[in-house]
């Protein structure tokens, strides 16, 4: 249905300026480059944190998840305090002598990227890896197999039928970053298509052009999930539990592996640190309109997220999931007119804002949810396909009985980012907030508009402890009540 | 200056009928929001006028454009005239009909569709404890010690980065682009708004924002800090005019004009310094809070009216482009 | 005669963890096939699992050969174990799944191709060596799993209820399979199972895990018929 808001736009008339042209290159290459190193990171980072079991691998792992849920805003500032021009890092870098470093540039944008998507593409790998039978491992090691022979055969196949989705899905949500790509590009450099819609729609009222440049960005998409899924094979093995025993790793294959979980956790979690010891001054003196636009928040993000739960239920499958991601692609800002030119006619579509923002922040989580409760359906669904058959049980009592359960562990994590999403939304309710029914988010933006800073930061970081509380709070939620 | 007695008198004929009118005013999120102006201005008006005063936020321009003669909005407040020509090509706005010449402002107003109802110049801001040297011309940015950054808007997506565009065509004329290519290696980075800008700045990434002459007055106020300043240039400066316009279509013609004659009064006028920390349009400089008289202010004004400034816009933000892609 | 004429004794073994620990009694297991009954979750599994080096015991020695096993890294002990399921590799044929055995490598020798063509000979599967696991029945699968087992001739045998997802007829044919092999080779096997018929079948004697101790109560057919009270429920 959001699609069908592109469509109303006519004129096939394809008028790029040079600009336009520069700027679409610009996304796709970026985009490209941040998704494979976002999934070339995944990997490793995912291996080692599958292969070595501590204490507080699964809280570590949930708080990972970080990054990727807060308003993109609030995550830079985080970053730039590590990595800006007098961030940490330069810091650090000018007290050994060294020349700083910066940020601005492809470099900048790729740094970003990656520590907003890499959670999700560790998330996404870790269920993969936890569905690896035990027991493929085990015949492995009494066989005496080597690393390599390992790899090719118990690792390879598993990769092969997750990261081509995942990539599909990064490189999707990088195509269409905006405020990130300038911001840290450095300039008109690097401008991406998002923004030339942008311009086209709100100084030039281009509308024809802004459908055009939506058109070709949504078709990028689609090339990128058609590809990705070409790539996977059928067979999907569900999710599982990561190995507990210990697989007979040398000493230093375990170092190595601790450090790269080591240095993965200090990259993504310093900035969201850098986010809490900015805001944690504030918070005391933060205005009442905060707490309640807090409370709205919370109103809007608990329904959203049961939502979006039960629309990936109903859209699990391939369709379903390519669907969804391309809706991924969309921009909020040709969501927004779309919806506003489809409705107009008959209600106002402020009057319901709230129930329009729960419905697109329920539709806009559900490629990641999918992405993540999708293969345990699947294998639900070939394991016991022919037994409930056989028991003739209703589709209905094979749900509730036998697939369900199953679910509880992804479905926790998933309705947890559903809600983490939607607590952060931006987009969505800048189009459609106003002042009176404002989110949590949207107060921020205002307090950063209306010079108050030190107070955004108080609000941001009241926002990272709620989205955190989410997700750890559900992921761990879906731990408990698991059933292998 | 009009009297509130007078409105509220002229009102209380409206008010007569049963129901309480609602006046729907369009506004960016910052007037509507908690900190902006918004929320006085709705007190002081609806005592006088004993109407429903309705902020709707969001974007204006495309709004106003989307929706057409079928619009709700009986008011617009906030545009400012880089884009008015647009706006007006609509003819969805009337007459204002204020009298321009009670304006104080730095040039001669003589639309009469679109009323400022507060203005600044546009500046950059500096952090004075940070700078080694105090900028005071457009060469002086360019030649500023390597390690002091500049971070300015877009143009294509920020209003006041299209300000200033036109500002440096405006000073430049044809050696505008050459101007940018000299000043790009200053520039830190590119943002796509405003408040991204200045949180830049405020959080120290960068040395310089641009943004207005009236900025630092918040910092003063607010936070008692007087380290942030703007820069005069001696080459002039470019007025950022906000913007105030009637709604023809309006349901409430008397309500609209009520609140436009509202605008002017003195009670409108004081709210602004202190919640959009901007120069009243309709009062002179001693009428000002003595913080923003003090301001420091450009003695020269460099200015594009409505339809220079769109004719020049697409070659000067092109330029811009150019300059700083290389 | 074989190579498995050496005994396995263990020695003040404990294993388990938690709350769940199970004392073994000190024990000696020569060349023949054991069986190892017990209630759920009393630590079967968890016996083979210690034995092979998945699990880490709690205290004890297993010694076989003048080397404690338990000291050993998994891929060196002299164990071959068979799971109750996902033994075989879905993504690879027949052929390469038992090759493993022997090697990783793609390419065989030929005396390697004839090894693996008569172990899978030895268990009925000649003609499915290009076949892929997912083609295979139960039965299949397992034997194919066993085949490989044949072929890395350890002379310790751990089956963790291979056989217990098949029909009753094929579980009997592979249950004889395993008695056969087995026999030739005089390998110690250790069989998990929780059916007492299937150890009357192929067990020489029995080993009983119950209620946090494990002991071999001896020959199958008299500890049978004597089984201790705490298990009577179990066994009905």
């Amino acid at each position: 249905m959001p699609i069908l808001g592109l469509a109303t736009y006519g004129g096939v008339d394809l008028q790029f300026t040079a600009a336009d042209i520069a700027a679409i290159r610009f996304t796709v290459l970026q985009a490209i480059l941040s998704a494979a190193l976002s999934v070339a990171l995944a990997i490793s980072a995912s291996r080692a944190l599958a292969r070595q079991n501590f204490k507080g691998r699964e809280v570590l792992i949930s708080i990972l998840s970080a990054p990727f849920i807060l308003p993109v805003i609030v995550a830079i500032s985080g970053v730039l305090f590590i990595f800006g021009r007098e961030g940490v890092f330069n810091q650090f870098l000018g007290s050994l002598g060294q020349e700083t470093v910066s940020i601005y540039g492809l470099s900048g944008i790729l740094l970003v990227h990656v520590f907003f998507n890499l959670p999700l593409a560790i998330r996404i790998l870790l269920f993969g890896w936890g569905a690896i039978p035990i027991e493929h491992h085990r015949v492995a090691r009494g066989l005496k197999l080597n690393a390599w022979t390992r790899f090719k055969i118990i690792e390879l196949p598993m990769l092969v039928s997750r990261v081509p989705a995942a990539t599909a899905i990064i490189f999707v949500i990088c195509l269409s970053s905006f405020a990130v790509a300038l911001l840290l590009g450095g300039g008109p450099r690097a401008t991406t298509v998002e923004l030339a819609i942008y311009q086209a729609f709100r100084f030039d009222f281009d509308i024809a052009k802004a459908g055009q440049l939506a058109l070709v960005q949504t078709c990028f998409a689609a090339v990128a999930i058609i590809i990705s899924f070409a790539v996977m094979k059928r067979l999907d093995v569900g999710i599982g539990y990561l190995p507990t025993e210990p697989m007979g790793h040398s000493r230093t294959v375990r170092m190595v592996d601790l450090g790269m979980i080591l240095m993965v956790a200090i990259f993504m979690l310093a900035p969201i640190l850098a986010v809490i010891y900015r805001g944690l001054p504030h918070l005391t003196e933060l205005p009442t309109s905060v707490w309640s636009a807090a409370a709205t928040s919370v109103f809007i993000a608990l329904p959203s997220a049961v939502l979006c739960i039960l629309i990936s239920v109903f859209m699990a499958h391939r369709l379903g999931e390519s669907i969804s991601i391309l809706a991924l692609s969309i921009s909020p800002l040709v969501l927004g007119v779309g919806l506003f030119v489809i409705f107009r006619p008959y209600i106002n579509p402020f009057d319901v804002t709230l129930l329009i923002v729960v419905l697109l922040n329920a539709v806009l989580a559900v490629p990641f949810t999918l992405r993540l409760i999708l293969p345990e359906i699947q294998k639900s669904q070939s394991d016991f396909g022919r037994l409930s058959r056989t028991m003739r049980m209703s589709a209905w009592g094979m749900w509730a009985w036998v697939i369900l359960p199953r679910l509880f562990r992804p479905l926790g994590f998933s309705f947890g980012l559903a809600l983490a999403l939607s607590l952060g939304d931006l987009g969505v309710i800048v189009l459609l907030g106003s002042p009176e029914k404002a989110t949590l988010p949207y107060q921020i933006m205002q307090l950063r508009t209306g010079y108050r800073l030190d107070s955004a930061a108080g609000a941001s970081m009241l926002l990272l402890m709620m989205c955190l509380f989410a997700i750890v709070t559900f992921d761990g939620l879906g731990r408990r009540y698991a059933k292998h | 200056m009009k009297n509130t007695l007078l409105i509220s008198t002229m009102l209380s004929a409206t008010a007569a009928f049963a129901e309480t009118p609602v006046l729907t005013v369009y506004a960016p999120d910052y007037f509507a929001s908690e900190w902006g102006p918004g929320p006085a201005i709705e007190t002081e008006f609806e005592k006088a006028c004993g109407c429903d005063l309705q902020f709707s936020a969001g974007d204006l321009l495309p709004r106003i454009m989307l929706e057409g003669s079928s619009t709700d909005a009986d008011i617009v407040i906030g545009l400012n005239t880089d884009v008015t020509k647009k706006a007006r090509e609509t003819g969805l706005f009337a007459e204002h009909g204020q009298n321009n010449a009670d304006l104080k402002l730095p040039i001669e107003w003589t639309d009469g569709t679109f009323l400022p109802f507060d203005w600044a110049y546009i500046s950059f801001v500096y952090n004075a404890d940070k700078m080694s040297t105090m900028p005071s011309s457009f060469e002086d940015l360019v030649n500023l010690p390597a390690d002091h950054k500049i971070v300015i808007q877009d143009p294509r997506s920020s209003i006041s980065g299209l300000a200033l565009v036109l500002w440096v065509k405006a000073v430049y004329g044809d050696k505008a682009a050459d101007y940018w290519t000299r000043l790009s290696p200053n520039i830190l980075t590119v943002t796509s708004g405003w408040s991204e800008a200045y949180g830049l700045f405020t959080e120290g990434e960068a040395d310089v924002v641009l943004s207005f002459n009236t900025s630092p007055s918040y910092h003063i106020v607010a936070e008692e800090d007087e380290t942030k300043k703007a820069a005069i240039l001696e080459e002039g400066h470019y007025p950022y005019f906000e913007l105030v316009a009637k709604v023809s279509s309006t349901d409430v013609p008397n309500l609209a004009d009520a609140f436009m004659d509202f605008v002017m009064s003195s009670e409108f006028q004081s709210i602004i310094p202190f919640t959009n920390w901007s120069y009243p349009a309709a009062q002179s400089s001693d009428e000002w809070p003595e913080v923003f008289a003090n301001l420091p202010a450009p003695t020269k004004t460099v200015y594009f009216n409505e339809q220079q400034a769109a004719e020049l816009r697409n070659s000067a933000v092109e330029e811009w482009r150019n300059a700083l892609s290389k | 005669m074989g190579w498995g004429a050496d005994m396995l004794s263990i020695k003040n073994l404990k294993f388990g963890h938690g709350s769940h620990i199970v004392v073994a009694e000190n024990t000696a297991f020569g060349g023949g096939i054991y069986g190892v009954i017990g209630p759920s979750g009393s630590g079967k599994s968890t016996f083979l699992n210690t034995l092979a080096g998945f699990h880490d015991c709690q205290s004890g020695y297993a010694i076989f050969e003048d080397g404690d096993l338990l000291t050993q890294r998994v891929e060196d002990r002299p164990i071959a174990m068979l799971f109750q399921s996902n033994n075989l590799f879905p993504h690879l044929t027949i052929f390469r799944n038992v090759a493993l055995a022997m090697t990783s490598r793609r390419w065989l020798t030929k005396f390697q191709q004839q090894q693996v063509s008569n172990a899978l000979d030895r268990v009925g599967l000649s003609g499915f060596e290009n076949r892929k696991p997912g083609e295979l029945s139960g039965g299949q699968q397992s034997r194919a799993a066993l085949a490989r087992v044949l072929l890395q001739k350890k002379p310790i045998l751990l089956l963790d209820e291979p056989f217990a997802a098949l029909g009753p007829a094929m579980r009997n044919e592979m249950l004889d399979l395993v008695k056969e092999i087995a026999k030739i080779d005089n390998q110690i096997v250790l069989l998990v199972t929780h059916s007492p018929d299937d150890a009357l079948r192929i067990c020489d004697q029995t080993i009983f895990v119950s209620n946090k101790r494990l002991w071999l109560a001896g020959d199958t057919k008299i500890a049978l018929q004597n089984i201790p009270s705490e298990m009577q429920d179990y066994f009905g």
